[in-house]
């Protein structure tokens, strides 16, 4: 048997996801994924509500068999092997302890499974219930615990038995915000540390970005882009990704021309430069759609010679770190501008007229394939 | 779970809830009373005190032996019947068997077509065989009768328990059998307690099969009871109807606490 992970060094290993599908008759629940998983990585799923993430998820941990493609975990190819010869942990969206047993007996359950004897399953609880702070609470049954330690208790039974991949299907979905953003640390913290390669699905964006190391982002059982979260943030591939993950302005307009880095598009007759999103973009003359984060959009006072779109105040709303700024442009599109609280755009009223302009690097470019 | 909730004000509502009670506990409970009077003939109300049928019962070989019967048969159906129809919940709840609801509803048939349609079946089958006044032949044709009432039992215990545990249990390490020894059987106990407890007493009460399928020689409780009706009307029979009773009454109260325990 290995040690406890706390004693183990790196145990995580790479996964492999080579086209894999799964089909419930006519729904493509998962259509054709591939996807590797570094060893010691912390990949995220997301992607809005029926892309896939829990198919895919089940599918590694062997609950369901692909209709097409194969699993290859730490050079194995387990596509056909049972779940319960997989070595892959698994935290369940509602946390699947067995209420019969104790917090030590759910986290020791994996190494009884394993013919681990008395004394060292024993130490091996503890030593995980140390880890995810709950060491007073061995005894406890999961009704006796609140939501956040069964979490913790979840986490510790999926990392005792020192497996190869750790998967979780939105974990943290029960908590509230503030436990959530506390166990997202603590998760992160214990998953550098094991060097664990971890497979996270969420609904929460935002969570996904600031645990990952990669974010895969899926739509209609497909991966649409794969990446780190600040290369997926600043550079979408697709209308898709820029508009699922955090908040995203999209300006109509036509491309006037494009060179080998950045373009030139017109915004209702407004010249402006931006860059084309990795996807091809169209024939200079085609229209386009123009992804802006509010936090990149710039907002003057509209005077004489100001460069930018012009557009006037619809509505200022204060929300304690930032200030957003709802703004009409002329062609009927309404944009938001973040920006800090003291800066002169707090100045501004409803009604003003300004001038909307950006950085040509954080303008993406998309074909416009939209009506 | 909604429940009715009943004010304390609605007092045509209580009353009627008692009478519907009485209704249907008195034609039991009269026997109760009956079976301590002294005289040997059956009267209502009895006018004195005596445990004279109680000492006759007890005393008496046919009536011991068809009691012992019952019990021995009621016991044997109980486990044959609890075994097999928590397997059948199973299968039926989280098996990937095609077919099911077919399956379920044939299962469950033996609780609609009457008794006596059984009754006549089995005896044209189990007499060529020599099966009739056996304990094989009783023990076979109760499980038969018993499986419905554990497999509605322990399928609803099934039903409420999350299957994710079972999944948990397998990626844990378990294989799908001690998976379930290790978790679904601890976590269904009661329910199949509580089915155990209805299969005993589905055989222990059950009278048109065994009026049919009873021997000279093995004959049970209830069977033994309908002759004495049509040789001698005593009190022996008021005597014997409280033990059923309290048997029944007794393992009821078991299984139910069984069942409250499944529902905590
Ligand atoms: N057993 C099944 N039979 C038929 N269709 C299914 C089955 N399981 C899932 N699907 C379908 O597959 C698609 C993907 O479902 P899945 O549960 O993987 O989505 P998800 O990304 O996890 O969504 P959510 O974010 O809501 O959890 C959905 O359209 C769903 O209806
Ligand atoms: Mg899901």
């Amino acid at each position: 048997m290995s040690p406890l992970p706390t004693e183990a060094a790196t145990r995580g290993v790479a996964v492999a996801i080579e086209d894999v599908s799964k089909h419930f008759g006519p729904v493509r629940a998962v259509d054709g994924v591939t996807l590797s998983v570094r060893a010691g990585e912390f990949l995220s799923l997301v992607g809005p509500s029926g892309s896939g993430k829990t198919t895919l998820l089940m599918m590694i941990a062997g609950f369901d068999e692909p209709t097409g493609g194969r699993f290859v975990v730490g050079g194995r190819d387990i596509t056909h092997v049972p779940p319960h010869k997989r070595d892959i942990g698994m935290v369940f969206q509602k946390y699947a302890l067995f209420p019969h047993l104790t917090a030590a007996q759910n986290i020791a359950f994996p190494l009884r499974m394993r013919g681990v004897s008395r004394a060292e399953r024993d130490r091996r609880a503890r030593l995980a219930l140390d880890m995810v702070k709950l060491p007073d609470h061995a005894d406890r049954f999961p009704a006796q615990l609140s939501g956040g330690q069964q979490q913790r208790v979840a986490l510790a039974r999926a990392l005792v038995f020192d497996p190869q991949v750790i998967l979780m299907d939105e974990p943290l979905g029960a908590l509230d915000k503030k436990l959530r953003q506390q166990m997202q640390l603590e998760i992160k913290e214990l998953q550098q540390r094991l060097g664990a390669t971890v497979i996270f699905v969420t609904h929460d964006q935002e969570e996904a970005l600031t645990m990952s190391d990669r974010v895969a982002v899926m739509s209609e059982g497909r991966v649409e882009q794969v990446g780190s979260p600040r290369a997926l943030y600043e550079g979408p591939d697709s209308v898709f990704v820029a508009d699922f993950l955090g908040n995203m302005n999209f300006f109509r307009g036509r491309l006037d021309h494009a060179t080998g880095e950045g373009c030139r598009i017109s915004v209702g007759g407004i010249g402006m430069a931006a860059q084309p999103a990795a996807g091809a973009v169209a024939q200079p003359g085609s229209p386009v759609q123009v992804a802006v984060r509010p936090e990149r959009l710039m907002v003057s006072r509209e005077e004489a010679g100001t460069a930018g779109i012009p557009g006037r105040i619809r509505q200022q709303v204060f929300n304690g770190a930032s200030l957003t700024v709802v703004i009409d442009i002329a062609d009927g599109t309404t944009v938001q501008a973040a920006a800090d609280a003291r800066s002169a755009v707090a100045e501004l009223r409803p009604g003003d007229r300004v001038a909307v302009g950006w950085s040509a690097v954080d303008a993406h470019v998309f074909a416009d394939g939209l009506p | 779970m909604p429940s009715l909730r009943i004010r304390a004000g609605d007092l045509p509502l209580r009353l009627f809830g008692l009478a519907v009670l009485a209704f249907l506990l008195l034609p039991t409970l009269i026997m109760v009373p009956v079976s301590f009077d002294s005289v040997h003939f059956i009267r209502f109300p009895p006018r004195d005190f005596s445990l004279r049928w109680y000492r006759e019962y007890l005393a008496d070989p046919e009536w011991m032996a068809a009691t012992v019967f019952s019990l021995q048969i009621a016991a044997l159906t109980m486990l044959a019947a609890t075994v097999l129809g928590t397997m059948t919940a199973v299968a039926l709840e989280r098996g990937r068997l095609p077919g099911r609801e077919a399956i379920r509803a044939l299962l469950l048939a033996p609780l609609l077509v009457p008794h006596v349609v059984v009754a006549i079946a089995v005896y044209l089958q189990f007499t060529p065989i020599g099966l009739t006044g056996t304990t094989t032949g009783f023990v076979l044709i109760h499980t038969a009768l018993a499986i419905p009432y554990v497999v509605l039992v322990v399928s609803a215990s099934l039903a409420r328990l999350d299957p994710t545990l079972d999944r948990a249990a397998m990626n844990l390490g378990a294989s799908p059998t001690r998976a379930f020894f290790a978790v679904t059987l601890p976590l269904i106990r009661p329910g199949i307690f509580a089915a155990a407890v209805f299969a005993f007493l589905s055989s222990f009460d059950e009278t048109v099969v065994a009026f049919f399928i009873s021997g000279d020689r093995h004959k049970t409780l209830t069977r033994k009871m309908f002759e004495d009706i049509d040789m001698n009307l005593s009190p022996i029979i008021a005597a014997a109807s409280t033990v059923i009773v309290v048997v029944t009454i007794a393992l009821m109260w078991l299984g139910r606490s069984a069942a409250a325990q499944v529902s905590k």
